[in-house]
């Protein structure tokens, strides 16, 4: 088991290879970069001293001159063939330094480490939220099949799934928070959060959370709720539930103590990923609650051409996938006794 | 013969609601299990045996299957009038049942020894985990599994289909039952480990007193196995009779046909086999009169109109037909 996991650790490095490789050759090949970006800044100055040195830049191509841009090429290292500047990008990574920010001419590491605490808030508070609703729900929604309950519960989440959590996000902002003033409008903790008590303090982050939470859960429970309801009812028909009632069993142990952990397993291979999808963050639920985290991060980045942060997120959003999908099969292998690793 | 019966079956009729309507795959089924005995129920797939067990076992697929009346004493007590909770004691203590298939009545994710053990815990509380790992080993050597202190601490995927099945006879037999009901036990296996797990229930049978009633559509383990026979068609008793009997002078018809169906050693090679002509009457619209008209070659008015009832051959020996004399 142990050389398992070792050996798909290992397969990590391969993998997050690629995916950056990928994603740092788009970066070189679309159009639209920093020094567009310096290069549109620098006419837009022009523009507004424009009245002095008389309309000739106008109709310049570029306010720079050939060599500032060659410079400027230079410093962000467009001047070196792909392929030699991943790997100097690659070797920077190695000793954790993402890069500078070509917009906040920040460390992107600082800025990441910034919005981490409040994706990972939401991250693991979302997965285990989804569990802690979906699980028990789900066999709820099995040993009563076809009762009111049941049926109830598959409309609200049904429409909980067809509803994009933005849009949720939206009604939840317009009324609860703007019009009624049960929550706060938005942003992660109050401005006077370091004046308040611990427990005054912990009270704001949750009074802060529950809108953004429930508009990033609310299309999560149909997948969930259904698979724990479908295989625990499979589950419920099999043989060894039977034989288990034939034992002497009651039905409710018969469901709690032989069928429920059967019914886990594929819950289980979803819970690496799950957790890793929801710490990337939604950029437009972020958008909607004013919340600084990965999503909105990334998203701005990537609109705005600052490359080394949308590589710099990229690069947590995927190790997260990867050790995710490990996680996973770390869960399947611990509630099913017929995976094997070696 | 002072043979103290131990469960009685009084006009059994239990049906199946579908969403074509309602069936009686089950309908007026007596027959009663003494001591010691081996009763075996045998007829074509969907003839009512299975569901006839587990009507005694009130194990019916819910919220489909039901018990429309009838009676299922044990010691004279009906066990359909039984409230869940007291139904729970008899499972598995008093009376036991092993399933067709092994390689799905066990739980992939319990060990063996786990599986045992829960029978001793639900019937036996006073027991405690150590004695209880204790006869859950001796339960696996008393069915013949090798190793049992390694077998017990095993999955069920790591076992055969016949070391499965003896698994289940384990479970089974764990509280001493005093009927085990074995449902197709050796359909699904293979035919040298068909014989050895008759020959352990046979001789477990000898060592404990419990009485066995064995669902099967092979006639062949019913005259080794059984003391008793009842041959259900669609539904209903056709025939019931002690083993000897039933295979030297079978009266109904489906009987008889069954029984010139066995290919013999001594026919010629090469010969077509005996059938008996035509399928099964669908349940959903029962001809009127005998079931088994429309396969039988005795058949005549009386058949089309009147349903044969069960009649008395000599005092163990009963037939369900109109023309039984005659034929």
């Amino acid at each position: 088991m142990t050389s398992y996991f070792i050996r798909r650790l290992l397969l990590v490095i391969p993998t997050f290879l690629g995916i950056t490789l990928v994603v740092f050759t788009i970066t070189r090949l679309v159009p639209g970069g920093p020094i567009e970006r310096i290069i549109a800044q620098a006419r837009q100055m022009n523009m507004s001293e424009g009245n002095t040195s008389g309309g000739s830049s106008l109709q310049d191509d570029s306010p720079l001159s050939p060599d500032q841009i060659e410079e400027l090429k230079k410093f962000y290292g467009f001047d070196k063939p792909i392929l030699i500047s991943y790997l100097d990008w690659l070797g920077k990574i190695l000793v954790l330094d993402l890069g500078v920010s070509t917009r906040y001419y920040d460390p992107v590491w600082e800025i990441i480490k910034d919005k981490l605490p409040v994706s990972a808030y939401y991250g693991i508070v979302t997965t285990i939220l989804t569990y802690l609703v979906c699980i028990p729900l789900g066999v709820l929604k099995a040993i009563k099949h076809k009762s009111f309950i049941d049926s109830t519960s598959s409309i609200i989440v049904l429409i909980g799934y067809a509803l994009p959590g933005f849009i949720v996000a939206i009604i939840l902002f317009v009324w609860p928070a703007a019009q009624w003033d049960w929550f706060p409008l938005g942003g992660f903790i109050s401005e006077d959060f370091e004046d308040l008590t611990l427990a005054e303090q912990i009270w704001d982050v949750i009074h802060h959370s529950v809108l953004p939470l429930i508009a990033y859960m609310i299309g999560g429970f149909a997948t969930m709720t259904f698979l724990m309801k479908n295989t625990l009812m499979d589950h419920l028909a099999s043989d060894y539930i039977r034989t288990a009632i034939a034992k002497g069993l009651s039905f409710r142990s018969a469901v709690f103590k032989h069928a429920f952990r059967n019914s886990l397993i594929p819950l289980a291979t979803h819970f690496g990923n799950n957790i890793s999808l929801f710490l990337a963050g939604s950029f437009l639920i972020e958008k909607v609650f004013n919340i600084d985290g990965l999503g909105l991060l990334g998203f701005e980045s990537l609109v705005e051409r600052d490359y080394p942060i949308v590589l710099g997120v990229l690069v947590i959003t995927s190790i997260l996938g990867l050790l995710g999908n490990i996680l996973s099969d770390f869960c399947v292998a611990l509630v099913d006794p017929r995976v094997k690793f070696d | 013969m002072a043979e103290e019966t131990l469960l009685e079956i009084k006009n059994l009729v239990t049906a199946f609601q579908t969403e074509a309507g309602t069936i009686r795959a089950v309908e007026d089924v007596s027959f009663s299990v003494k001591k010691g005995q081996t009763i075996g129920l045998v007829g074509e797939s969907g003839c009512g045996k299975s569901v006839t067990s587990l009507s005694i076992m009130r194990l019916l697929p819910k919220p489909f299957g039901r018990i429309e009346s009838g009676e299922v004493l044990l010691d004279n007590q009906d066990l359909l009038k039984l409230p869940a909770n007291e139904m729970q004691h008899i499972r598995g203590n008093r009376i036991s049942m092993i399933f067709q298939e092994p390689m799905t009545a066990l739980n992939p994710v319990h060990r063996i020894g786990k599986q045992i053990g829960e029978a001793f815990m639900l019937h036996q509380p006073e027991m405690d985990e150590r004695t209880i790992y204790k006869e859950s080993i001796e339960m696996l050597r008393q069915v013949g599994i090798p190793a049992p202190e390694q077998r017990v601490q095993e999955y069920p995927h790591q076992l055969s289909g016949g070391m499965r099945q003896r698994v289940m006879i384990a479970i089974a037999l764990a509280c001493k039952p005093d009927i085990l009901i074995a449902d197709e036990p050796t359909t699904a296996l293979d035919v040298t480990i068909q014989a050895q797990i008759l020959e352990l229930m046979k001789s477990l049978q000898t060592a404990s007193g419990m009485a066995i009633i064995f669902i099967t559509h092979d006639l062949g383990v019913i005259a080794e196995v059984c003391d008793e026979v009842v041959v259900m068609y669609a539904g209903k008793i056709a025939e019931k009779a002690p083993v000897c009997d039933l295979f030297q002078s079978p009266k109904h018809p489906y009987t008889q046909g069954l029984l010139s169906a066995i290919p013999k050693l001594e026919n010629p090679p090469k010969q077509k086999l005996q059938t008996i002509e035509g399928t099964v009457p669908d349940l959903m619209n029962l001809p009127a009169g005998c079931r088994f008209q429309n396969r039988c070659s005795y058949m005549e008015a009386p058949c089309q109109s009147q349903s044969p009832l069960l009649e008395k051959v000599n005092s163990t020996h009963f037939v369900s037909c109109h023309r039984w004399k005659e034929i």
